[in-house]
């Protein structure tokens, strides 16, 4: 076509554009397929009327709540709760809303690249998918080919496909499939399993509870599962229920409890122990439920208990023994419809699963676990191969481990779940104690989320000589995009498919289904298409596991045991509704359940356990209780364990002394805390989640600066006023990891102060989600024009962004601070949690 | 019909849902809102707490942006006081004139917008963006003609005179320090170090 005939055909339709819509004409290209027209603006409001809904899940954090994406003429306007999911039950929090963004956004990566010159330079090179696919495999199948597949690395942060990228590692024979695990919560997780045995994660049975006794989750902003438990708390409120939170900072949860306290970081066990003591001691134990279903008798617990005084605690805490102890005596006298349950505030310390496990067993002593409004667990449903059966044939399991993803240090970080201690990784891979061929690396942004991230990993991460390939999958270019060899541009949530669910709020086993509601924009593939393409181009065995064409059909062979609902097959029927809830009454006590003569089938009863015979093995299903034969917990055992006798032994292997029991000790750096010194901790908000948020606009319109959290008094006595600029340096830990006693520097940075009423005079907190350096212009607070970079679309929406009113160079208060700068790496023991609330810090005016 | 709000501060957890599903139904411009959620921190350590305001246009009886408009503009219906685009000339007077700062000029379309009880979803039936999405129930949206107002729902104003039709239970007085008359509502607010201070 000609230029002139194009002009010709353009100014008929620019005549018929409306206000709004903007044409971006290439001067130089006469050719129409050029030819950008962008949509005038439109909205849900607009089209309110003929608006299509897809049942689906977000993911913009991990709670995953249904919701249906309200989709017009192929566009996603917004999102509305599903209603069908027996969580959320229709309503969502804010970043479920703010994720929208992140489809059109300018700077999201829709093209593959592979790195240009130095790595770490920035330089970039467009490149097809199929070239991208070559790279990759032709390195996998080196290394397998080598005998060496365990030099492939798969590292995933919120990775909800594991079931095929598991099948992938598992194809191929690499074990060291890496993760975030011991970052969130291994702590918490440990302590349930240590004591419960069947979850990591407990129900609180909200709607019913009349006590929330809360040791630092912030179930208001964050906590998995935290929105469905939020909906549900607001209802027991209304009922006259009462939420106690202890948390060194005035989180929104504590801000709006009925009863805030706020403890010396770690002291969480010892206050924990010492209302165990109250309540035993005044005789408000549920008797029945310790002789029936605990594993220590009244006059070991009371033994046990006897140092954990509320004067200790209020000793190790700083809390009144009095409000202790009366507190203690509420909760008792609530039960069983009370709850005492955790997250980052007690577990993330070197003291934390054993702080933990004191909190747990509050529930235990007084009868409320697996009650009604008590500290539920179960009823949720696998989304494994149990429920959903992998299509065959499926890849056998490596049968072998490496130090990177199994850590021996650690025995009890892969004992129950597979949490690893990933914080370790980068050290590992920087000094070369295991040879890395391939690193992929998804969803994850380790030199923005790691402790010592933008120091450590960045090291390990821009070594070619550690790391000599690094392919990465992602939505937007992150701190860790700019250390990759090659850039895949992943599908946003909004674009693919996933068998999604969590602790079952209703404690009946449900599951919601994410599925595409628009088709990926550009090149951009949900990366469980691309590992599949990958795997087909690898030699036999790998690609006879990959016989589907896509993960969808993958998924359509994985839900096809599922039952016919309405006429329609399990797909069918999940496309159509989103969620699933199965015809189950509520698992309250599952644990008293009597075992059925099925389950009875090839059984034997020894030393009391139930054991079932397979084989030559045994596997215990139970346990007998005057004569019946009954459930019980999933512990050795098949009660309620108080003592531990994995723990013990665990602790052994790593040549700690410990007697299985939860006891309580600050951890060595908190204990030698010098009068001047003060404990960094960390923390999210309820816009944004570690790592993903930051690029999308609404939610980081409201939260982008995170001044550090200081004390009115410490401020004052340290001449700190609001918004100075203060200098934070922090220390390395007195036990564990590379610890020292001499008071070894990790790092410093200058970080701005907020001084405030609602932290504890001794803490400072910097939490996490903003500073970042990558993201584009929306996470950096940048206005001006989008940087150049290959894997950007042609459109760039600036009329969309209006102005970034929080840039610093137009009078606002910028990006924040990255507290990973100056958090050590710090792996509490035989778990491997890392203890983000133990920094001990000094803080001066800069 | 005759649609009246009610807010309930005390069931309100700052989630900010509220604002960001509002932002997301209009594709609004950043650094200007319909709705905003207010902080406020009081108290000394350790007895500290914090308090939220969901703060709206309230949707005022005789409303001073409605009298004020040269455009004749906004005009109410069924309880809502609402702006006819067309008729908006984008002078701004409406913001000078309103006394908590619910209205503003969207700077792309220049076009004067605040909230307006999703009139477009009360029409087809459907909630207000913001009361579906709310996780504690906070927000109310009633028909007069089949519910009663609570009674301990009360107008919440920056200026005497005003006569608020959406009201609000529990919400603190002091929350008023933060609003400006005849601006719209501050970006600033959000901002951390005015948590618990008064004005921005």
């Amino acid at each position: 076509m000609k230029r002139r005939e194009f002009i010709k055909s353009g100014a008929m339709s620019l005549a018929a554009l409306e206000m709004g819509g903007i044409i971006s004409l290439s001067p130089n290209r006469a050719n129409a397929s050029f030819f950008e027209l962008r949509e005038p603006k439109t909205n849900v409001a607009l089209n309110i009327k003929n608006i299509t809904k897809i049942p689906s899940v977000c993911l913009n954090c991990s709670t995953v709540c249904g919701m249906n994406v309200l989709v017009h003429e192929g566009k996603v306007l917004g999102v509305e709760g599903n209603p069908l999911d027996p969580n959320t039950r229709g309503k969502l929090c804010a970043k479920a809303h703010g994720g929208v963004s992140a489809i059109d956004y300018s700077e999201r990566l829709v093209y593959p690249m592979k790195r240009m010159g130095k790595r770490g330079e920035g330089l970039w090179q467009r490149i097809s998918m199929d070239e991208a696919y070559e790279l990759i495999a032709s390195r996998i199948q080196k290394s397998i080919d080598s005998g060496h597949p365990e030099r492939v690395v798969l590292h995933a942060g919120r990775n909800r496909i594991g079931d095929i990228t598991g099948r992938f590692m598992d194809a191929i024979g690499s074990p060291v499939v890496l993760n975030h695990r011991a970052l969130c919560s291994s702590n918490k997780r440990a302590a349930n399993y240590a004591s419960i045995g069947d979850t990591d994660w407990e129900t609180v049975d909200a709607e019913h509870c009349k006590y929330f006794l809360n040791f630092g989750a912030n179930f208001f902003e964050a906590h998995q599962g935290g929105f469905p438990l939020l909906t549900r708390y607001a209802q027991a409120k209304q009922n006259g229920a009462k939420l106690v939170t202890f948390d060194v900072r005035l989180s929104n949860t504590a801000g709006r409890s009925d009863e805030w306290l706020s403890p010396f970081p770690s002291s969480e066990g010892a206050i924990a122990l010492a209302m165990a003591h109250v309540i035993v001691a005044n005789n408000l134990h549920d008797k029945a439920f310790i002789q029936t279903w605990t594993n220590l008798d009244l006059a070991a617990i009371e033994a046990f208990l006897k140092p954990y005084t509320p004067e200790f605690a209020a000793k190790e805490s700083g809390l009144d023994a009095a409000d202790i102890t009366r507190i203690a005596l509420e909760f008792a006298k609530a039960a069983p419809a009370c709850a005492a349950f955790t997250n980052r505030g007690s577990q993330a310390h070197q003291n934390g699963f054993n702080n933990d496990r004191a909190v747990v067993l509050l529930n235990a002593l007084v009868g409320s676990v697996g009650k009604k409004g008590g500290y539920a667990f179960g009823g949720s449903k696998s989304l494994g191969a149990a429920s959903f059966p992998m299509p065959s044939p499926v890849p056998p399991k490596v049968k072998f481990s490496t130090d990177l993803e199994d850590p021996k240090a650690y025995p009890l970080a892969n004992r129950w779940q597979k949490m690893k201690v990933s914080q370790l990784v980068f050290e590992k891979i920087k000094n070369k104690t295991q040879p890395v061929d391939v690193y992929l690396s998804y969803t994850i942004s380790a030199p923005q989320t790691w402790p010592e991230g933008p120091t450590v990993a960045v090291d390990a991460l821009k070594d070619e000589s550690v790391i000599p390939f690094h392919a990465y999958s992602d939505v937007v270019y992150s701190e860790m995009a700019h250390y990759a060899d090659l850039i895949l541009p992943d599908a946003t949530y909004f674009e693919r498919y996933t068998i999604e669910g969590r602790n079952a709020n209703e404690l009946i086993p449900y599951f919601v289904f994410r599925q595409p509601a628009i088709r990926s924009p550009y090149a951009c593939e949900h990366f469980g298409d691309t590992i599949i393409k990958i795997a087909k181009r690898l030699h036999e065995p790998v690609s006879k596991y990959f016989a589907f064409e896509s993960y969808e059909e993958f998924i359509k062979l994985r839900l096809s045991a599922l039952p016919e609902k309405e006429g329609l097959n399990g797909f069918e029927y999940m496309k159509k509704y989103g969620a699933w809830v199965d015809d189950k009454p509520k698992a309250y006590e599952s644990y008293a359940k009597k075992l059925s003569d099925k389950e009875l089938e090839n059984s034997f009863v020894e030393a009391g356990i139930v054991y079932k015979k397979t084989g030559d093995k045994k596997e215990a299903i139970g346990l007998m209780q005057k004569g019946i034969a009954l459930k019980g917990f999933k512990t050795p055992s098949r009660k309620f364990e108080i003592y531990s006798s994995i723990v013990q032994e665990a602790a052994q292997k790593v040549g700690i002394k410990d007697d299985g029991l939860p006891h309580y000790a600050m951890p060595a750096s908190l204990q030698a805390i010098k009068e001047h010194e003060l404990v960094l901790t960390t923390f999210k908000w309820n816009v944004h989640t570690q790592g993903r948020t930051a690029s999308q606009e609404y939610l980081t319109e409201i939260v982008h600066d995170n001044p550090m959290w200081i004390n009115t008094q410490t401020a004052r006595k340290l001449g700190i006023k609001n918004g100075d600029m203060v200098e934070l340096t922090t220390f390395r830990p007195r036990s564990g990891f590379k610890a020292s006693q001499s008071g070894e520097k990790v790092a410093s940075m200058k970080v701005k102060a907020f001084v405030t009423e609602g932290v504890h005079p001794r803490v400072v907190c910097l939490s996490a989600s903003l500073g970042s350096h990558y993201g584009g212009r929306i996470a950096q607070a940048k206005n001006g024009k989008r940087a150049k970079n290959p894997a950007y679309s042609p459109v760039d929406d600036l009329a969309r962004h209006g102005v970034i009113w929080w840039d610093k160079k137009a009078g606002g208060t910028g990006n924040g601070f990255n507290p990973n700068h100056v958090i050590p790496i710090n792996p509490a023991p035989i778990v491997g949690m890392q203890s983000w609330n133990d920094t001990i810090c000094v803080v001066k005016k800069a | 019909m005759q649609y009246r709000m009610i807010v309930d501060t005390d069931k309100c957890v700052g989630c900010h849902a509220c604002e960001v599903s509002c932002k997301q139904e209009f594709g609004a411009p950043l650094g200007v809102f319909r709705t905003m959620t207010l902080y406020l921190d009081t108290g000394s350590f350790p007895k500290v707490k914090r308090e939220f305001l969901p703060i709206r246009c309230t949707q005022c009886e005789e409303a001073s942006c409605q009298a004020i408009c040269p455009q004749g503009a906004i005009y109410e219906a069924h309880g809502i006081v609402q702006i006819d685009e067309k008729k908006c000339i984008g002078c701004g007077m409406c913001v000078k004139a309103c006394a908590l700062g619910a209205i503003y000029v969207n700077p792309r379309s220049n076009v004067a917008e605040k909230c307006n009880l999703c009139a477009h979803r009360l029409e087809v039936g459907q909630k207000t963006a913001c009361e579906s999405t709310c996780v504690s129930e906070a927000i109310r949206v009633i028909d007069l003609s089949h519910e009663t107002l609570p009674s301990n729902a009360h107008g919440f104003t920056n200026r005497e005179s005003d006569k608020p039709r959406t009201l609000y239970i529990g919400a603190n007085p002091i929350m008023r320090e933060k609003l400006t008359t005849g601006n719209a509502f501050s970006p600033y607010n959000y901002e951390i170090s005015n948590w618990a201070r008064r004005s921005v």
